[in-house]
């Protein structure tokens, strides 16, 4: 049986890190003072859900006259609620149920009187349904059936009709921390008997990334795949990262530089069976972090996620400037979001050697292009470029994808050589273009078949004139 | 019979209004004694007023979206053979007291109640409201509270009286600390404002921690970061006028297009030891950052804190 179904709280109490949620529904069931419509608003996996059907079995509640912060679970009513066979709690998904269609036929559902105390109706990503469902929606909560109660989830609030969130009270569910999500794994490992060290589950706990879904999946998992204690490694296997070692030397391999350490740690990851994108998805987390204890030291410890310890990551940050770390990080960002190249090791590769600091080929979240650093040879004056570099530029847009070519020909070919591709055009362009230097890379070495490292820079049209 | 004219924008709380009314018929007959119309069926409305309730002593008939300009007092002429047991409820945006019909309907003895809403701006108005609630619901507020959970909520009384609920029921008749109201009701522009006031302070530290948990809280992005840039680009706007020897409050206001002459004093000290440069500078930056978020999510914004806050030089 998977953990998330078997631990899903069964009663407010239950559910954890979120503190002004689970007190305002106590007062509120305790006074029987229950709003007609609410809203749970919040990342997946944090407990909305949960929640919301704990609130149906809470007013619902055979064992108890009236609502109840403590349903008794064994009663018909609460039975068939978490069984999901409750007839007067209607759960639906407005992903997929989001026509005007489906909220009116849900709407004369709910003007039936139910057999029921009270019907609860869960609107599942209700930030789903059209304007259309969405109004007919709003006519029934501006004036709604006394026996209905209407709970509303969504992961994202703002896409609601504001009308539709003033007739709620309005529920935040936080993203859970690593130290709750921990905890919490503990307790269900005790139950489960499953052997794990602290620092496991805090490894695994940062790696759900705020839900307690995913923790606990994750948990699941590595009871699954390990005999006897799990630790550390275990997780770092499972979630298919990075040990904090091999991290490590890497990282000081860019600093050093030495560059053939970081191609074959390239290598030997690829060849272990890392994707690339696991490979910056933990990268990234780890520059965040430098970056992060470089600006702000001790304070920040709790907010680290990568797999660094703070220690560890001080020492390294003596040795990086802010600015090295910030044009890392966002290159790191850029190469996440650029990942498709039909080269994968060679990507891998660009994107670790563009750590080294002065290494970089493009520039970072300023929206400058940075100083050319690579020594080019223009071949062209006042920066119209010459014919053949205009032609061949010409042939490698001419084989781009066909959306590409558009914001390709707004660029022009300054020189070329060793595959260096100097390329300019007018302000805004560049501006845009610079973040996508890696795929204007992955098309010219597509077109021209070299097995070469195509670099490209980006100037800006003042200093190709003045050169 | 009383004749009920119910105007103004504040649908919410003409609602309850009305709501308050439906409480006192009896729910097994509301069948036959709740009726609704539109206003073009003033006729139908009037025929039913007067007819007595069923099974019950009062009758409550509402006609919504009156254009009262646009009616003729022979179109009303049978109001005042109302029976006492009805009540009947015109709805409508305004009323002008010299027309002839409000004269006629005057005459019919109603009852006129006008429920505007305060406007966005009026954060006096929006303030009693917060407090007329905040007193129904015998919800205690702590000092500075009302002011914010003004500005939190706005002038939507529909919103505003759903939160307060919750405020009231989460208090569960203990009293409150303003930072227990700032948990419970949460407002995004003073969350990020106080993000801004850590960068500005160079207080790092403060500030990533104030981020993780506008982030923890769902707080958009785009409005984290739209927030930061308003504020800097005002302490930007006074710090450049008073470095060009303007001082006087009033005209420091109409320079910065500030509505509030009073806030000036505040911003003056805010922006008292900072360098004008560094004003210019974190406005640049955050104004890139509006775009980079869009490619680069939280880390653009992490490091545009970072940026800002470390070199925001204090002279
Ligand atoms: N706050 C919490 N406390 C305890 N367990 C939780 C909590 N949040 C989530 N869980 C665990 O995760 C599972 C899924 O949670 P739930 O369905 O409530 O999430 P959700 O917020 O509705 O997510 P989604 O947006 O994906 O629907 C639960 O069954 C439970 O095991
Ligand atoms: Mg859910
Ligand atoms: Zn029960």
């Amino acid at each position: 049986m998977n953990l998330p179904t078997k631990y899903r709280p069964k009663i407010l109490a239950d559910v954890v890190g979120q503190p002004i949620v689970t007190r305002a529904l106590t007062n509120a069931l305790i006074r029987s003072q229950i709003n007609s419509a609410y809203l749970f608003v919040g990342l997946r996996g944090v407990g909305k859900t949960s929640t919301a059907r704990i609130l149906a079995k809470s007013v619902n509640c055979q064992t108890h006259e009236r609502p109840t912060p403590k349903p008794c679970g064994c009663c018909n009513a609460c039975r068939e609620i978490e069984r999901g066979s409750a007839l007067d709690v209607v759960e639906i998904d407005a992903a997929s149920n989001n026509g005007v269609d489906e909220i009116r036929s849900l709407i004369e559902r709910v003007s039936l009187t139910p057999i029921a105390r009270q019907r609860v109706v869960i609107l599942d990503e209700a930030h789903c349904m059209t304007s259309n469902a969405a109004n007919a929606l709003l006519k029934t909560l501006e004036e709604p059936p006394g026996h209905t109660l209407f709970i509303l989830c969504t992961t994202e609030a703002h896409k609601l009709l504001p009308t539709i969130i003033s007739r709620c009270q309005t529920f935040e569910f936080h993203a859970l921390a690593p130290t709750t999500i921990a905890e919490q794994l503990s307790a269900i490992a005790d139950q489960e008997s499953i052997d794990i060290t602290e620092d496991a589950l805090l490894t695994l706990a940062r790696h759900a990334q705020g839900g307690m879904r995913d923790g606990l999946q994750l948990l699941g998992q590595a009871s699954l795949s390990t005999d006897g204690a799990i630790g550390v490694e275990e997780v770092i296997a499972l979630t298919g990262g990075i040990p904090p070692e091999e991290l490590l030397s890497l990282i000081k391999a860019v600093l050093k530089p030495d560059v053939l350490r970081v191609l074959t740690q390239a290598r030997r990851w690829l060849e272990s069976g890392q994707t690339p994108s696991n490979i910056i998805a933990t990268l990234l987390p780890t520059y965040r972090d430098l970056l992060m204890v470089k600006g702000a030291g001790q304070s920040v410890k709790t907010l680290i996620t990568s797999g660094l310890t703070y220690k560890t990551l001080s020492r390294l940050t003596h040795t990086f400037t802010t600015e090295q770390l910030n044009q890392s990080l966002a290159l790191l960002k850029d190469a996440e979001r650029l990942l498709g190249s039909h080269r994968p090791e060679v990507w891998v590769e660009v994107c670790l050697l563009n750590l080294i600091p002065g290494y970089a080929t493009q520039p970072t979240v300023a929206i400058h292009p940075v100083k050319d650093s690579i020594p080019s040879t223009p071949v062209s004056l006042n920066g119209k470029p010459s014919q053949p570099l205009a032609d061949h530029w010409r042939t490698i847009i001419n084989a781009a994808p066909e959306k590409a070519q558009p914001w390709l020909s707004q660029l022009q070919l300054v020189s070329c050589q060793n595959g260096i591709y100097e390329l300019t055009g007018d302000k805004t362009t560049l501006n845009k273009l610079s973040r996508a230097s890696r795929k204007v890379a992955q098309l010219i070495q597509k077109t021209t078949g070299d097995d070469q490292l195509i670099v490209i820079t980006f100037k800006p049209p003042e200093e190709v004139m003045a050169s | 019979m009383s004749l009920l004219v119910l105007l103004g924008d504040d649908s919410h709380v003409i609602a309850q209004y009305l709501n308050h009314h439906k409480a006192q018929l009896n729910p097994n007959w509301l069948n036959f004694n709740l009726h609704r119309y539109s206003a073009e069926q003033i006729q139908t409305a009037i025929t039913t007023a007067r007819t007595p309730p069923v099974m019950d002593t009062q009758r409550l008939v509402i006609v919504t979206d009156c254009p009262f300009k646009s009616w003729s007092m022979e179109q009303l002429a049978d109001i005042d053979q109302l029976p006492d047991s009805t009540t009947l409820a015109l709805i409508g945006q305004t009323l002008d007291k010299r027309a002839k019909v409000a004269k006629y309907l005057a005459a019919q003895g109603m009852t006129m109640l006008t429920y505007e809403r305060p406007k966005a701006w009026d954060a006096q108005g929006i303030e009693c409201m917060v407090s007329g609630i905040a007193r129904r619901q015998r919800l205690k507020l702590p000092k500075g509270a009302i002011s914010y959970l003004a500005e939190a909520l706005g002038n939507d009384t529909c919103r505003m009286e759903a939160e307060l609920v919750k405020l009231s029921v989460y208090a569960n008749g203990r009293s409150l600390s303003l930072s227990a109201v700032q948990q419970v009701i949460l407002n995004q522009t003073h969350s990020s404002l106080k993000l801004a006031e850590a960068m500005r302070q160079g207080r790092t530290a403060a500030a990533l921690h104030q981020l993780q948990a506008l982030l923890a809280a769902n707080h958009p992005l785009m409005v984290i970061t739209s927030t930061l840039l308003t504020q800097f680009r005002t302490w930007l706007w006074v710090k450049a006028a008073l470095q060009a020897g303007i001082h006087d409050n009033q005209t420091l206001a109409q320079h910065c297009q500030m509505s509030n002459p009073k806030r000036m004093y505040y911003l003056k000290q805010e922006v008292k030891g900072l360098r004008l440069s560094s004003l210019v500078q974190a406005q640049q930056k955050l104004f890139d950052c509006l775009e980079a978020i869009k490619y680069q999510g939280q880390d653009a914004l992490l490091t545009t804190i970072l940026s800002i806050s470390q070199r925001i030089d204090r002279q």
